[in-house]
C-alpha cells in the first residue's frame, strides 16, 4: 500500500499512458510546425514547361503552389504574396536536369521536409513530361505507382491470411515487451526493496514474526500486485484514451472509412487500419490472453524470486547490482531473441527461445500470435514452473543466509555454499 | 518449572562456534539479564530463542514443550538493531506488525491505539517513522514489541539512545509488565541497570555461559569480604587486629578485610569501645563480577 500510495506510482500510472496516446499527435504537430514557415510558393515559368503538369499542393494544407508570369530572386524579398518562388529557367532540359538546373529561392532557410517535398513533387512533374515526350496522350493512362497483390498461405492452415503475420507480429512484439519491462523493473523494485530491509534494520523484527520463504514470497506477490494494478490501470487508460483519440483521427469502431481525408495525420492510411481491426477478429485473443497471464505471472514469480535472493544478499548497492547481472543477462538475451523470432516465428530459435525456462516468459506471449501447437505451449508451462519450484527452492535459501549479513560483501561462490549447505 | 528452558544448546557457523553447550533456565514472571562482551553469543541465542535461527544442538522448551514456530506469536522481540519502514505511518506501522503476530485487525487498532496513548504519542500516529527523533522511534518500537501482549519479552539494550525520561518511562512500563507476570529476558551493557532490573542472570563469554544465578546470590558468591564502618566523629580510632585489616580509611568510614564471617566481626568491633555508627558488608557490584569472569575467561 506505501507503494501505491506515492506520487512516482500514481504518475507513472496515469500519466505515462496518457503521453503514449498524445505523443503521435505530439510527433505530427511538432513536424507540421516546423513546415509551416515557407507555405506560398510561386512558380514562375517563363518557358512554359510545367503548363501541361500540375504541382499538387501538399495534403495537410501547409504549402500551396501558384503559376505566376514573372518571378525573380530578387523580387522575391518584397513580394508579400509569396514565400517562396521555384524558377524554372528558360533552358532546363527534362533529359539533362543538371545542366541548368530548376532554383528554388525562399524568403527563409528551407528545412528538410520541405526540400524532400519539392524534390519530390518535381520528380513525378518530370517523370510525366518525360513519359508524354514518349508515349504522347496515351502516358495518362499509364498508372506507374502499382502495388502488387500476393496472398501469403501456410501449406497445413487454411485460416492463415497474409495480413495476419504483420498483426500476430505486433501483438507479440507488445506482449513481449510488456513481459520484458514488467520483469525487469519489478525485479529491480523486489531487489530494492528487500535491500531497504536490509538496510533499516526492520528485517530481524521481521522474522521473528514470519518465516523468511514468507517473507520473501509476501515481498514478491505484493510486488507483483503492483505491477499488475499498474497494468490493468495502463489497459483502462489506453483504452479509453484511444477509443476518445480515434474519433480524431476519423476512425470508426466498425473499421468504416471516413468521408473525407482526415487532417494532421496523412500518415495514417484509415484503409490500412480498417483492415487490422478486421484481421484482430481471426486471432484466438483467449489463448493469448490466458498465455499471457500464465506467462507473466510465471516469469515474475521466476525472476521476482532470484531478484528477491540478490537483494538479501548484497552488502549494498554496488554489491547488489554485480550479483544481479546473471539475472538481467538472460532478460535481455530473450528480448532480442524474440525480434529474430518474430521475423521467423517457426524457426528453431523461436522454438528454444519458447521452451527454456529463463527466456520463454519474454518469448511464448511474443509468439502466441502465431498458434504455436499446444504441445509446445504445454511443454514451455510445464518447463517453466518446474524451474521456477526449483528457482524458489534455491533463492530461499541464499535469501534466508542473506538477510541477516551485514557488511561483509558477497561473492557468487558464497552464495553457492549457502544453497549447497 | 521453567519458562524457559534452554537445555544444550550449540550453534556453529562453519568452524565458529557461536554458542556452545548453553544450559540455562528462566523463570515465568522473571526478569532476566542476559550479559556477556561484544560477540560473545548473546544475539545468536536470542535469535534461536525468537525462531530466527534453529540450534544446530541442544533442546529449547518453551513452556515446558518443544520450541516451535507458532510459538513466535507468544514472543515480542526488540533486536539491538532498531529498524522500521522509514516511509510508513506510525499508526498504521503498529497495526502492521500486530497483524504480523497474529492480531486481527480490530485487535490491531485497539491494541495500537491504547499504547499510542499510555506512552503518550498519540498526537504522533499520522507521522511517518523518519520524521522521529531516535528517541521517539525507539518508543515506537517498544511498543511494536510488546502490541500482541506477548509472554516472553525480549529486549536487546532497550535503553540505548533514550534520554532519562524516556529511559524512566520504558523501565516503568518493563516493571509493570513483570507486575502482569510476563516473563523478560534483558540484554544489556549497562549493569547498573541489570542490578536494578534483573532478578537473575546469565553471563556468556565466547559462545559458552560462564556466570548463572540469582544477581544477590552472586553478589555473595564473589565477595571478598569487605565491609564498610563508620564511626561516630568522637569515637576513638578502629584498630586492626589478627582477625580483620584496615584497607582504608576516608573521614570516619573505614574498610576492612577480614575472612571471618560479619557476626564474628562485629563481637571484634564491640571489644573496642568504638561508637559505630554503621555497619555494611560491600558486596561487588555485577560490572566488577563480568570484568574479573571475562579477564579469568581470556587467561
Amino acid at each position: 500500500m506505501t507503494r501505491v500510495r506515492t506520487k512516482s506510482f500514481l504518475i507513472t500510472t496515469f500519466v505515462v499512458p496518457l503521453l503514449f496516446i498524445a505523443m503521435p499527435f505530439l510527433m505530427v504537430f511538432i513536424l507540421n510546425s516546423g513546415a509551416n514557415s515557407i507555405q506560398n510558393v510561386g512558380i514562375s515559368d517563363v518557358g512554359g514547361l510545367l503548363d501541361s503538369v500540375v504541382l499538387a499542393d501538399k495534403q495537410d494544407g501547409s504549402m500551396y503552389f501558384k503559376k505566376v508570369d514573372f518571378l525573380s530572386a530578387d523580387s522575391l524579398a518584397t513580394n508579400s504574396l509569396f514565400d517562396a518562388a521555384l524558377i524554372i529557367p528558360l533552358d532546363f532540359d527534362i533529359e539533362n536536369t543538371g545542366r541548368s538546373p530548376i532554383r528554388f529561392v525562399s524568403k527563409k532557410r528551407a528545412g528538410m521536409a520541405i526540400r524532400e517535398h519539392i524534390k519530390s513533387v518535381l520528380d513525378k512533374a518530370i517523370t510525366d513530361l518525360k513519359l508524354k515526350k514518349i508515349l504522347g496522350s496515351e502516358a495518362d493512362k499509364i498508372e506507374l505507382d502499382t502495388k502488387v497483390a500476393i496472398n501469403f498461405e501456410k501449406a497445413d492452415d487454411k485460416k492463415d491470411k497474409s495480413d495476419m503475420i504483420t498483426i500476430a507480429s505486433a501483438i507479440g512484439y507488445g506482449l513481449g515487451l510488456l513481459i520484458y519491462f514488467t520483469i525487469t523493473v519489478y525485479g529491480a523494485m523486489i531487489m530494492k526493496g528487500v535491500m531497504e530491509e536490509k538496510t533499516n534494520r526492520i528485517m530481524e523484527v521481521l522474522i521473528s514474526s514470519v518465516k523468511p520463504w514468507q517473507l520473501m514470497f509476501g515481498k514478491i506477490a505484493g510486488i507483483g500486485a503492483v505491477g499488475l494494478t499498474q497494468f490493468f490501470i495502463w489497459i483502462i487508460v489506453l483504452t479509453l484514451g484511444s477509443l476518445i483519440a480515434m474519433p480524431i483521427l476519423g476512425i470508426t469502431m466498425g473499421g468504416s472509412m471516413p468521408a473525407t481525408p482526415p487532417t494532421g495525420a496523412e500518415s495514417i492510411d484509415p484503409a490500412e487500419i480498417a483492415a487490422i481491426v478486421e484481421g484482430l477478429r481471426a486471432f484466438d485473443f483467449s489463448l493469448i490472453g490466458i498465455g499471457f497471464v500464465i506467462y507473466f505471472v510465471g516469469g515474475f514469480f521466476l525472476y521476482g524470486s532470484l531478484f528477491a535472493a540478490v537483494g538479501a544478499a548484497g552488502a549494498d548497492d554496488t554489491n547488489a547490482q554485480t550479483l544481479s547481472i546473471p539475472i538481467i543477462s538472460p532478460i535481455m538475451i530473450s528480448f532480442f531473441m524474440m525480434m529474430g523470432a518474430l521475423n521467423d516465428p517457426e524457426g528453431s530459435l523461436a522454438f528454444w527461445g519458447s521452451i527454456i525456462p529463463f527466456t520463454s516468459p519474454v518469448m511464448m506471449p511474443a509468439l502466441l500470435g502465431f498458434s504455436p501447437p499446444l504441445w509446445q505451449i504445454g511443454l514451455s508451462v510445464a518447463l517453466l514452473f518446474g524451474t521456477i519450484l526449483g528457482v524458489v527452492f534455491l533463492s530461499g535459501k541464499i535469501y534466508r543466509t542473506g538477510i541477516l549479513m551485514y557488511g561483509k560483501k558477497v561473492t557468487f561462490k558464497e552464495m553457492v555454499k549457502w544453497v549447497v549447505r | 518449572m521453567s519458562f524457559i528452558s534452554i537445555q544444550n544448546v550449540s550453534k556453529n557457523f562453519g568452524d565458529f562456534k557461536a554458542n556452545e553447550a548453553i544450559s540455562l533456565d528462566i523463570k515465568a514472571g522473571e526478569i532476566f539479564g542476559l550479559l556477556g562482551p561484544n560477540g560473545a553469543g548473546k544475539t545468536t541465542l536470542i535469535r534461536m530463542l525468537t525462531r530466527i535461527m534453529i540450534p544446530d544442538s541442544g533442546t529449547i522448551l518453551f513452556d515446558g514443550k518443544p520450541h516451535q514456530d507458532s510459538y513466535m506469536e507468544r514472543i515480542g522481540y526488540m533486536p539491538e538493531e532498531r529498524g522500521l519502514y522509514k516511509n510508513m505511518q506510525i499508526g498504521e506501522h503498529l497495526e502492521y506488525l500486530a497483524k504480523l503476530k497474529g492480531l486481527d485487525t480490530k485487535k490491531a487498532k485497539i491494541s495500537t491505539a491504547f499504547w499510542l496513548q499510555k506512552l503518550d504519542i498519540e498526537s504522533w500516529r499520522t507521522k511517518k517513522i523518519d520524521e522521529l527523533s531516535k528517541g521517539m522511534s525507539q518508543k515506537v518500537q517498544f511498543i511494536a514489541t510488546i502490541i500482541h501482549d506477548p509472554e516472553l519479552i525480549i529486549l536487546d539494550e532497550p535503553f540505548s539512545g533514550l534520554d532519562p525520561v524516556n529511559g524512566q518511562l520504558i523501565e516503568a512500563e518493563i516493571a509493570e509488565l513483570k507486575a502482569k507476570g510476563k516473563t523478560i529476558i534483558f540484554s544489556t551493557h549497562r549493569m547498573e541497570q541489570v542490578e536494578q532490573i534483573c532478578d537473575d542472570i546469565a553471563l556468556i563469554n565466547k559462545g559458552k555461559v560462564v556466570l548463572n544465578g540469582e544477581v544477590n546470590g552472586l553478589k555473595h558468591q564473589f565477595k571478598k569480604g569487605y565491609y564498610e564502618i563508620v564511626l561516630d566523629e568522637n569515637s576513638i580510632s578502629l584498630k586492626g587486629t589478627d582477625s580483620f585489616k584496615i584497607e582504608k580509611l576516608e573521614n570516619s568510614a573505614y574498610v576492612v578485610s577480614t575472612a571471618i564471617s560479619s557476626s564474628q566481626l562485629l563481637r571484634e568491633l564491640l571489644t573496642q569501645s568504638i561508637e559505630v555508627v554503621s555497619f555494611r558488608e560491600i558486596l561487588p557490584t555485577i560490572q566488577e563480577i563480568f570484568i574479573e569472569k571475562v579477564k579469568e575467561n581470556h587467561a
